[in-house]
């Protein structure tokens, strides 16, 4: 039988070239950031990369050269000579014989002396209340808008007391037409100092809750 | 009385008084030698124990009981304690080191003082310490305190009153050595 020189093999059909598998959409687009993603997870295995096992804490100079000494010491403190000496531990201060019987009626007494004293609080007091009215006049002189009013480039003394009096004047005129002056200046005082009286009085226990022991 | 039976009577319309009697009886000898280890001198130690009873009287219906009554009592009176001796150097324009010599001297002619030589010369010695060293000590060496006890009274942690502690004893022992 001879072989017919005209018969074609069938993989040379030029459709069994042609690709069969498909990749999803834009697979090749995403490839090389997948390819660097898993590159970098492999750098970050914490059970591979060394760098990172490396301490990144530091102890001050000589820290370990002198645990020793201080652990000895520690335990020298608390069980050693001193810790251990009741002699040393004995209380050498004195008090007055009686001091203690008659304590609690001297701190009574301390007691009803405090609560029987008149305590007038800042805001009532005169002195308080004239330092005040005093910066009121001076902030109302200093600050009382001035309407547009120009000042002669060139004052003469008399000219310049005679405006600054009346300045004055209006400041004191606009207090005495305030209706009680002297309970705007209370309230206003009042406002101002009753925020630690109204803390205070609300949380009795901050005062040693918070103050004094510093670190 | 137990402590929450003064703080029950001493906020009740009518027990008021006693209860702080109670108080005063129960606490006055513990918060005078505190106080007295640190001030050294009897009056000054009267003084700043009358105030510390004081504001415990004025701030005791308000005490919430986040903590012991013991314990809060203690720390008004070493805020007191270690507020007299600011107040102190403060008013004589003193150093601290010359304010702990008036200290040390006292305790060599101060009224009400016994004690043999080695006795004084850890007194002296203490009084070479920060104040708050010498408080952590006091409470520690003196009064038998336990660390979370004293930690507190004063709010700092227990590694750091160790810390302080073993610092203080050490510098003592160097001044018994060298004196």
């Amino acid at each position: 039988m001879s072989k017919n020189k005209n018969h074609k093999s069938p993989l040379e059909n030029p459709k069994l070239k042609e690709p069969v598998f498909q990749v999803p959409a834009d697979y090749f687009d995403e490839l090389e950031d997948k390819i660097m993603g898993a590159i970098c997870a492999e750098e970050s295995k914490l059970t591979t990369n060394d760098s990172l096992k490396e301490s990144i804490f530091e102890v001050p100079e000589g820290y370990f050269n002198q645990l020793e000494e201080r652990i000895e010491d520690g335990i020298r403190a608390e069980t050693g000579e001193l810790a251990s000496n009741d002699h040393l531990k004995e209380n050498i201060f004195r008090a007055p014989q009686g001091y203690f019987n008659s304590l609690d009626k001297r701190i009574a007494a301390k007691l009803e002396e405090e609560s029987s004293a008149k305590v007038i609080p800042l805001y009532q007091r005169n002195w308080f209340r004239a330092a005040v009215a005093a910066m009121l006049v001076i902030g109302i002189f200093l600050f009382l808008p001035k309407g547009g009013e120009v000042i002669p480039p060139e004052l003469s003394e008399d000219l310049m007391l005679e405006y600054l009096y009346e300045e004055q004047d209006m400041a004191y005129e606009l207090m005495a037409l305030s209706e009680g002056f002297d309970d705007i200046i209370d309230n206003i005082l009042f406002d101002e100092t009753s925020v630690f009286d109204f803390s205070a009085g609300a949380n009795l226990e901050l005062e040693y809750d918070f103050e004094y022991f510093e670190q | 009385m137990e402590d929450r039976d003064i703080l029950h009577q001493f906020k009740s319309d009518n027990g008021k008084s006693r209860a702080f009697s109670a108080l005063v009886q129960k606490y006055q000898q513990r918060m005078y030698w505190h106080i007295r280890k640190m001030v050294i001198d009897h009056e000054d130690a009267d003084d700043v124990l009358q105030e510390v009873f004081v504001k415990v009287y004025k701030n005791l219906e308000g005490f919430r009981e986040a903590s012991q009554l013991y314990t809060w009592i203690y720390r008004i009176a070493t805020n007191e304690a270690l507020t007299h001796l600011n107040k102190k150097k403060k008013r004589q324009a003193l150093a601290y080191e010359d304010v702990n010599q008036e200290l040390a001297n006292n305790l060599v002619s101060g009224s009400y003082i016994s004690g043999d030589e080695i006795q004084l010369k850890l007194q002296k010695a203490l009084l070479t310490l920060p104040d708050k060293q010498r408080l952590v000590f006091n409470m520690k060496y003196f009064d038998d305190l336990k660390y979370d006890e004293i930690s507190e009274i004063t709010g700092t942690s227990v590694g750091a009153l160790k810390a302080s502690y073993h610092l203080a004893v050490k510098k003592i022992e160097q001044y018994l050595c060298n004196n």
